[in-house]
C-alpha cells in the first residue's frame, strides 16, 4: 500500500515540547539552548527556535540541493551544516524514496503548498528511519516555485506499534472460517473474507440482515447471553453456526459474533455410518447361513431368510416356535432338518442381549454339500487305503487264495463296503464249482445265488462284466433281485460293482463289491477299483510264476544237493575255453583232492595230474576231450598235499540247445582204496618189509637220481656201506626175532641220523647203505660216520638185556670212486670189508689217501677233545715292535698244542677241526682267559702300555655263550680292556659282514681294540673296513715276504698303508724275517712290525726278559750318511770287483751278483745309483731296473751291457726305466763320468723333491 | 437316594432321523444318559422322523437331534450328559 494513500487526508499537528527545558544534554544528544528568547535580536531569535525544536528542518531547491538545515537536522544526520548545505536531499534517503519525494514535489502546488508524507531517511548511524515530513512549497509572487521547506519528525517507533495492531486485526480478517458480527436486530456489521463468501450462499452480505432462519437463535442468544449453535445446510454442505453475545468496543452495545464451521465432512461420515448399519441388516437377511435369535427357553425370536429356507418354513411360522436350547460340544454341534431335503448344518450359539433379555444367536451353517463331498472323499480315501493295504498283501502274501481273501477283507474292513466276494472264472464263465472267497455281509451274495439258481440272467452285472470284459456297476438292486423296496428292515445294498480280474481270455475271476451307499461307485471310485482288480490279477499271476519258479528251483536244489552229497568228485569244465577252466567242483572233489573250490575254480583241470602219471593214461583223457566223447579213464592224480590217489575219471561233454559244446562234466571216483593193494605191491617191491626202509631196488633209482643231480651241480656224493658186526652171532644166539628187532632199532637210529636229503636203505640182511648227497669236503663224512658209529654203539634192549653192537663201514665218494651206482656200491662194499679186516667197528674210505687224511683228522679230533682237559695247550707270545722307536709295544698271543704222542701240532691243523666240532668255544675261552691273565701281569710289570693281541675265531665270536664268557673273563682277570686287542681274520669278517658288525660293535662297547688279521688276502672292501672301526690292520705275511723284490707287492703294501693312515688305523707288518724287509717297511712308514727278525714267539718268561730291555736294537735304522752309495749288479764277480776298484774312491760301491741280493741291499741301504748288467741268469737288467724303478723310484738306474740289443735298450730308455746305458767293455773315464753324472742327476732331483715337499708342506700350511 | 422318596420317572423323547451319523450318536448318547446317568429312572422315546414325518409337524420339531423333556427341549450334541441334564433342569443320581 503506498504511503501517501495510507496517510492521505490525515494531518497530524506536530507536538510541541512540553515541560521545562533544561541545559542538560538530553539523552538524544541535543544541546539545550541557553538564554531567554527576548535577549536576542529578531533574526537570531528565529534562529534559536529553529535550532532548538526537535523536528528536522531543511530547505532545498527543486533539484534537491539543500539550502538550509537546522541544528537538529545536522545532528540527525551526524554531519555539519556546511557539509549538508548544497548536498542533495536525495542522497540522504534510500534510493527507493526518490520517486516518493518526486511525487510529493509534484503534489505541492501554489494552491496547495503544504503536504505531509512519511518518508525514510538514512541517519548518521546508517540506519533507516521513518520520518513524517511536512513539505511546503515556497513560491514567489509570480507563483514560481523557489524552493521547498521540509520539517521532519521521527515516527519510527510509533509506526512499528501501529503496524502490529494492523496485523492482529488481520487475524479475523484472514481466518478461513467465516466470522461475522451482527447487531442485536440482525444487521451484519462485520464480515471477514470467508464470511463474505459464506453469506453469498445465503444471498446476503455485510450491511444486510442475517437470514431469517437464524433470527430466532440470535434473539435467544442476545436474550440469554449464552452461546448457541445452529446447524445449517446449504447446497449439500453442512455448517455449524455458533452465535455468541459480545459487546461492541465502541458503543458498548450488545452485538452478536457469529462463527461458522463447515461440518460437511462430519456429516458425510455420519451418513456412511448410518448406511453401513442398514447394510448390516441386509447382510443378516442375505446371509447364506441361517441366523436365529432364541431366548433362553429356546423359543425363536428372530430368523433370517436363510433360516426360512433351511427350516422350510416362513419366518412367521418360525418366530415363537421352540427350537430348543442349544447343546454344544466345544463350540458347535451338528443338527439335521427333517424338511427341505435332509439338510445338515453346523450349529453355533452365542449369547447376545436381545431387547433386554438374555438370548442366543444361533448360526446354522449348511454343510450338507460339504458333508457329501467329505463323504465322497472319505470313500476315495478308503479305497486308496484299500489299494495301499492290498499292495502290502501283494508283497507279503505267498498264497493266491489268501491274497484274494485279504483283498476282499480289505475292501470290507478298510473300504467299508458291505460285501466283497471273488469268484473264480474258468473259460469266461463263473466257476460255480470252486468256492467263492467272501468278506463282509453274505446277504447280497446269497440273494444273487438264489437268483442264479432260478435262472441265469444275461443282465446280471456279474454276467455282463464277464461278457463285456469290463467293470459293470448297478444301482437299485431291489429291482434286480426282484425285491420290493423297503420290504426288509435289513440294510440292503444300494449298489454293486462287478470287476473282472484279468482280461479275457485270461480272466482269473470276478470281484464283486456291494455298497450300502447309493452313489458309492462313481467314476473315480470305479477307476480305483479297476486298478485294484488289476493289482490282484498281477498279484495272483506273479504268485503263480513265483511258485512255478520255486518249484523249478526246488528241483534244481535237489539236483544240487545230489551233486553235493555224492561221494564222487564232480568237476564241470568250461569247454568254450581251450584251457578248460573249472567252473564247478563239488564238496566230494574238495574232500578227495584237498583243494578247495576257491583254489581251483578258474584253473585248468590238469594240475591234478601227478608227474609220474603215465603218458598213456593222460593221452587217453586228452583223446576223449579232443573228440568230445564220453568215456572213462583211470588216472593217478596228485592231491594238494602231494600225495597221490587213483581215480576213475568219467568224462562227458555237455551241449547247449543249439548243439554247441559248452561244458564237460567229469566224475572222479577215488579208487585209491582199490589201488591200495596194487600200491602195496609196488611199495613192497621198493621197500623192505622189516624196517620199512627203501630196498635195494629203490636205492638204485635214488642213487641214480642223486648222481645225476650231483653231476649237474658238481657236488660230491658219499655212499656209506654199513654192516653190523657179528650179526650172525646175535641171530644164532638170540634168535631171528631178536635179530629182526635189532635191525629195526638200527634202521631207526640210522634214519634218525640222516638229513632229509639223505637216503637210508636196507641193502639186505644186516647191510645198510646211506646215500649222502652234496658233501664237502669229503673229510667231513668222517665226522658223520664217527657219530653214526657212536649211535650204533648205544646199547639195544633185547629180551630185557642190553646188547651192544658195532658196525663196520665203508665209504665211496662220487665222482672220484666211480660214476655209476653199481660201481660206487661195490667200492663202498670193498671199503667196508677193509674196515672189517682191520678189526671191525671202524670205517674205511675206498680211496687210500682220503682214508688216511680222514683217519688222521678223526684221530686229531679225538685227541683235541681231550687236549684242554689234559692241559696240552699253552701260549707263546711274539713281540710287536714300534718300527720308529724299536720299543716292544705289544705281543701277539699264539696258541700252542703239544700232544705228547704227536708232538707240537700247528694251529693251522687243529683250529679248523676245533671250529668244525665246536671245540673252538672252549679252546678260545681258554686262550682268552690265559692271555688276559698274562696281559694283566705284564701291564702291572711294564711301565709303558703293552697290547695283548688275541686271535679270535669268527665261529667263536658268533657262539651264543661268547658274550657272557668274554664278560666274565674280563671281569675275573681284571685286565684293562684297552690293552687287549682282538684279532679277526679278514676272511672271517667278510663271511657275514652284518652279523660281524654287530658282534664287533659289542666288543667295541667293551672298549676292546680290534685288528684285522691277514689283511690283503680276504678281498675286503675298504668301505666295509671303514664301517667296522678297526684300530689296527695286520698286513699279511705274503706281502711282507716279497716286499723288497716284487714291485706289485710293494705297491699294494704302500697303498694299504696310505689307506690305513687315512682311516686312522695303525699298520702291523707280520712276518718280517730280514733286515731288508724291515728297512723297506720302515721306509714306507709302517707303524709296527712283527716277525722272526724282530723276535720269535716265546714263552712268557723269555718275553719278560725281553721286556726288561724294551728296545730292539736292530730296529734302529743305521745312521743316515751323506755317502754316495752305488750298487753294481753283475753276476760276474770280476766285473763287480773291477768297477768297485775303479770307483771306490769316489763312491761307496756295493756289489750284488743276484737280483735278490741287489734288492736286499737296496732295501737295507739307501742307494742313489744302481748299475745293472743286462744279461743275468735270473732276470734281464732292464727288467731288474724296471722293478727298481717301482721299488726305489728315486734311484738313478744305469745299464751295463756287453752287446747292443738296441731295441730293448731304447725301449727301456724311452719308458724311463734307465737313465743311461754303458757298454762292455767300458772305458774307465767314461764310466766314471756317467756314474758321476748319475749322482749329480740324483742330487738334483733330490733337491727338487725336498723343495716340493717343503712347498707342499707350506702349501698345506697355507691351506 | 433316600428311601421312600421315589421320584417319578423322567420321560424323554429323542427326535432323530435314521441312518445318519449325528442321529446314531444322539441315540447312543441318550441311551447312555438314561441307562447310566439316570440309572433307568427314565423312559426314552426315540422318534425317527424319517419313519413318521408327520410327527415332526405335530411336535413342531424343527431340527434333529432334539431331546424333549416335558416342555423343555434341547438340540445339538447330547454326548455331554452333565450339560444335557443342566439344560433339561434334571439332576443326576
Amino acid at each position: 500500500m503506498p504511503k501517501n494513500t495510507r496517510n492521505s487526508g490525515r494531518l497530524r499537528q506536530p507536538q510541541a515540547h512540553a515541560g521545562p527545558r533544561s541545559d542538560k544534554v538530553l539523552p538524544s544528544g541535543r544541546r539545550a539552548v541557553k538564554g531567554p528568547f527576548l535577549a536576542v535580536p529578531h533574526e537570531a531569535r528565529f534562529q534559536y527556535i529553529l535550532d532548538d525544536i526537535p523536528e528536522l528542518i531543511c530547505r532545498w531547491k527543486p533539484d534537491g540541493a539543500i539550502t538550509y538545515v537546522n541544528s537538529q537536522y545536522c545532528r540527525y544526520f551526524g554531519s555539519s551544516r556546511n557539509a549538508l548545505i548544497g548536498k542533495s536531499i536525495f542522497t540522504l534517503s534510500p534510493a527507493e524514496e526518490r520517486n516518493v519525494i518526486h511525487e510529493q514535489m509534484r503534489r505541492i502546488t501554489q494552491s496547495s503548498p503544504v503536504s505531509q508524507q512519511e518518508r525514510k531517511v538514512i541517519d548518521g548511524n546508517g540506519a533507516q528511519r521513518w520520518l513524517l515530513w511536512t513539505d511546503r512549497g515556497i513560491f514567489d509572487s509570480q507563483g514560481r516555485l523557489l524552493e521547498f521547506q521540509s520539517i521532519g519528525r521521527d515516527i519510527t517507533d510509533s509506526r512499528e506499534t501501529n503496524e502490529q495492531i494492523g496485523s492482529m486485526a488481520s487475524l479475523a480478517t484472514l481466518s478461513p472460517h467465516p466470522i461475522m458480527r451482527a447487531t442485536r436486530d440482525g444487521a451484519i456489521i462485520y464480515v471477514n473474507y470467508a464470511a463474505a463468501e459464506f453469506l453469498k450462499l445465503w444471498g446476503t452480505a455485510i450491511g444486510d440482515h442475517i437470514p431469517s432462519t437464524w433470527a430466532a437463535t440470535l434473539k435467544k442468544v442476545m436474550g440469554s447471553g449464552k452461546t448457541a449453535m445452529l446447524e445449517l445446510e446449504r447446497n449439500g454442505r453442512h455448517f455449524l453456526l455458533t452465535l455468541s453475545c459480545d459487546r461492541s468496543a465502541s458503543s458498548q452495545e450488545k452485538v452478536a459474533n457469529l462463527y461458522v464451521t463447515d461440518i460437511s465432512k462430519q456429516k458425510q461420515n455420519e451418513d456412511a455410518l448410518r448406511r453401513s448399519e442398514n447394510r448390516l441388516g441386509a447382510l443378516v437377511s442375505a446371509e447364506a447361513d441361517s441366523i436365529l435369535v432364541i431366548d433362553d427357553a429356546g423359543v425363536i425370536r428372530f430368523a433370517n431368510p436363510a433360516a426360512e429356507r433351511i427350516f422350510g418354513k416362513p419366518k412367521e411360522m418360525l418366530i415363537g416356535q421352540s427350537f430348543g436350547a442349544p447343546c454344544l460340544i466345544g463350540d458347535y454341534a451338528e443338527v439335521e432338518f427333517p424338511r427341505g431335503g435332509k439338510r445338515i448344518a453346523e450349529m453355533r450359539a452365542q449369547p447376545v442381549p436381545w431387547n433386554d433379555i438374555q438370548a442366543h444367536l444361533i448360526t446354522l451353517h449348511d454343510v450338507t454339500d460339504h458333508r457329501k463331498r467329505e463323504h465322497l472323499l472319505q470313500r476315495r480315501n478308503r479305497t486308496l487305503a484299500v489299494l495301499t493295504a492290498c499292495d502290502h498283501h501283494l508283497v507279503r502274501e505267498s498264497d493266491e487264495r489268501r491274497l484274494i481273501d485279504s483283498f476282499c477283507r480289505q475292501l470290507v474292513g478298510v473300504g467299508r463296503h458291505q460285501t466283497a466276494w471273488f469268484g473264480w472264472v474258468d473259460d469266461g464263465r463263473l466257476d460255480t464249482s470252486s468256492k467263492v472267497i467272501l468278506a463282509g455281509d453274505e446277504t447280497p451274495f446269497t440273494l444273487m445265488k438264489e437268483r442264479h439258481r432260478l435262472a441265469l440272467d444275461e443282465n446280471d452285472p456279474v454276467i455282463r462284466a464277464l461278457r463285456e470284459d469290463c467293470s459293470v456297476t448297478q444301482h437299485d438292486l431291489s429291482e434286480l433281485y426282484g425285491l420290493p423296496p423297503n420290504s426288509n428292515s435289513q440294510p440292503l445294498s444300494q449298489c454293486m460293482i462287478a470287476l473282472p480280474v484279468g482280461k479275457s481270455p485270461e480272466t482269473l475271476g470276478i470281484m464283486v463289491i456291494y455298497s450300502e451307499y447309493a452313489e458309492a461307485f462313481d467314476h473315480e471310485e470305479i477307476e480305483l477299483l479297476e486298478q485294484l482288480a488289476d493289482d490282484l490279477y498281477y498279484g495272483v499271476v506273479s504268485l503263480r510264476t513265483r511258485h512255478a519258479r520255486e518249484k523249478a528251483e526246488e528241483s534244481l536244489r535237489l539236483r544240487d544237493r545230489a551233486v553235493e552229497s555224492t561221494p564222487n568228485g564232480i568237476l564241470i569244465l568250461n569247454a568254450r575255453r581251450p584251457d578248460l577252466p573249472l567252473v564247478y567242483v563239488n564238496p566230494a572233489f574238495e574232500r578227495i583232492t584237498g583243494y578247495s573250490s576257491g583254489e581251483v575254480v578258474g584253473k585248468g583241470p590238469f594240475f591234478l595230474q601227478s608227474d609220474i602219471d603215465e603218458d598213456r593214461r593222460r593221452e587217453s583223457l586228452h583223446f576223449l576231450i579232443r573228440n568230445r566223447e564220453e568215456g572213462c579213464v583211470l588216472l593217478r592224480n596228485q592231491r594238494k598235499d602231494g600225495s597221490q590217489f587213483w581215480n576213475e575219471l568219467h568224462i562227458a561233454p555237455v551241449y547247449d540247445d543249439r548243439r554247441m559244446l559248452t561244458h564237460f562234466v567229469a566224475v572222479i571216483n577215488d579208487v585209491t582204496e582199490s589201488r591200495h593193494y596194487q600200491e602195496q605191491l609196488e611199495y613192497q617191491a621198493s621197500h623192505d618189509d622189516l624196517t620199512g626202509l627203501p630196498n635195494r631196488n629203490m636205492m638204485r633209482d635214488r642213487l641214480g637220481q642223486e648222481l645225476w643231480r650231483a653231476a649237474r651241480n658238481k657236488h660230491k656224493v658219499a655212499i656209506v656201506f654199513l654192516d653190523v658186526d657179528q650179526f650172525k652171532l646175535i641171530n644164532d644166539s638170540l634168535g631171528h626175532n631178536a635179530g629182526d628187532a635189532m635191525l629195526k632199532v638200527i634202521a631207526k637210529r640210522l634214519t634218525g641220523m640222516a638229513r632229509a636229503s639223505d637216503t637210508v636203505v636196507r641193502y639186505g640182511g644186516d647191510e645198510f647203505v646211506i646215500i649222502l648227497p652234496d658233501i664237502s669236503p669229503p673229510e667231513k663224512v668222517a665226522s658223520f660216520i664217527s657219530r653214526l658209529m657212536d649211535v650204533i654203539a648205544q646199547p639195544i634192549q633185547l629180551d630185557h638185556r642190553d646188547i651192544r653192537v658195532s658196525a663196520s663201514i665203508g665209504v665211496s665218494i662220487y665222482p672220484q670212486d666211480g660214476d655209476h651206482p653199481e660201481v660206487l656200491i661195490k667200492n663202498a662194499d670193498i671199503a667196508m670189508y677193509l674196515a672189517k679186516e682191520e678189526g671191525r667197528n671202524r670205517f674205511h674210505f675206498f680211496t687210500e689217501d682220503l682214508n688216511k687224511t680222514a683217519m688222521e683228522r678223526l684221530d686229531l679230533e679225538v685227541r683235541l677233545r681231550a687236549a684242554l682237559e689234559k692241559q696240552q695247550f699253552h701260549l707263546e707270545y711274539q713281540p710287536q715292535v714300534d718300527l720308529r722307536s724299536g720299543v716292544i709295544t705289544g705281543v701277539e698271543a699264539l696258541l700252542r698244542w703239544h700232544e705228547p704222542e704227536l708232538g707240537d701240532i700247528p694251529p693251522g691243523k687243529f683250529i679248523p677241526i676245533a671250529e668244525e666240532t665246536g671245540l673252538i668255544g672252549a679252546i678260545g675261552e681258554w686262550v682268552l682267559h690265559a692271555a688276559c691273565v698274562q696281559a694283566k701281569a705284564w701291564t702291572d710289570l711294564v711301565p709303558h702300555p703293552l697290547t695283548m693281541s688275541i686271535n679270535l675265531s669268527a665261529k667263536q665270536l658268533t657262539m651264543a655263550r661268547f658274550d657272557s664268557a668274554l664278560h666274565s673273563i674280563l671281569t675275573d682277570t681284571g685286565v684293562d680292556c684297552r690293552h687287549i686287542e682282538i684279532e679277526l681274520t679278514e676272511s672271517a669278517i667278510m663271511r657275514n659282514v652284518d652279523e660281524m658288525r654287530e658282534r664287533l660293535n659289542l666288543l667295541k662297547e667293551q672298549r676292546l681294540k680290534l685288528a684285522v688279521d691277514d689283511f690283503g688276502v680276504g678281498y675286503s672292501s675298504f668301505s666295509h673296513l671303514r664301517s667296522f672301526s678297526f684300530d689296527r690292520l695286520k698286513l699279511d705275511i705274503t706281502f711282507v715276504r716279497d716286499i723288497t723284490t716284487d714291485p706289485n707287492t710293494a705297491s699294494i703294501a704302500r697303498t694299504v698303508m696310505s689307506m690305513a693312515r687315512s682311516m686312522h688305523m695303525q699298520v702291523v707288518a707280520e712276518g718280517i724275517e730280514t733286515e731288508a724287509q724291515l728297512r723297506y717297511l720302515q721306509r714306507l712308514g709302517c707303524d709296527v712290525g712283527q716277525g722272526f727278525f724282530l723276535g720269535r714267539p716265546a714263552c712268557a718268561q723269555n718275553i719278560e726278559a725281553l721286556l726288561a730291555s724294551p728296545r730292539i736294537r736292530s730296529v734302529r735304522p743305521p745312521p743316515s750318511t751323506a755317502a754316495r752309495n752305488l750298487l753294481v749288479l753283475d753276476d760276474e764277480m770280476n766285473v763287480g770287483s773291477a768297477i768297485k776298484r775303479l770307483l771306490r774312491h769316489q763312491f761307496n760301491v756295493f756289489h750284488a751278483t743276484t737280483s735278490r741280493q741287489a734288492f736286499d741291499i737296496m732295501a737295507r741301504t739307501p742307494i742313489q745309483v744302481v748299475i745293472s748288467d743286462q744279461r743275468m741268469p735270473d732276470m734281464s737288467g732292464t727288467e731288474f731296473l724296471n722293478r727298481v724303478k717301482e721299488l726305489h723310484p728315486n734311484a738313478i738306474r744305469l745299464i751295463l751291457t756287453g752287446y747292443v740289443d738296441m731295441e730293448t735298450i731304447t725301449e727301456a730308455v724311452n719308458k724311463g726305466w734307465i737313465f743311461k746305458f754303458l757298454t762292455k767293455p767300458w772305458q774307465d773315464d767314461k764310466l766314471l763320468q756317467v756314474v758321476t753324472e748319475a749322482f749329480e742327476q740324483y742330487e738334483k732331483e733330490h733337491q727338487t723333491r725336498l723343495l716340493d715337499t717343503a712347498s707342499g708342506v707350506s702349501d698345506a700350511a697355507r691351506a | 437316594m433316600q428311601p421312600g422318596h421315589e421320584p417319578s420317572p423322567v420321560e424323554l423323547t429323542l427326535y432323530v432321523q435314521s441312518a445318519s451319523k449325528v442321529s446314531l450318536n444322539a441315540v447312543r448318547a441318550a441311551r447312555h444318559l438314561c441307562e447310566n446317568v439316570l440309572a433307568g429312572r427314565c423312559t426314552l422315546n426315540i422318534v425317527d422322523l424319517d419313519q413318521s414325518p408327520q410327527t415332526a409337524e405335530r411336535d413342531a420339531v424343527l431340527a434333529t437331534p432334539t431331546l424333549a423333556c416335558g416342555s423343555r427341549r434341547i438340540i445339538g450334541d447330547l454326548s455331554d450328559s452333565a450339560r444335557v441334564l443342566e439344560l433339561l433342569e434334571l439332576t443326576a443320581l
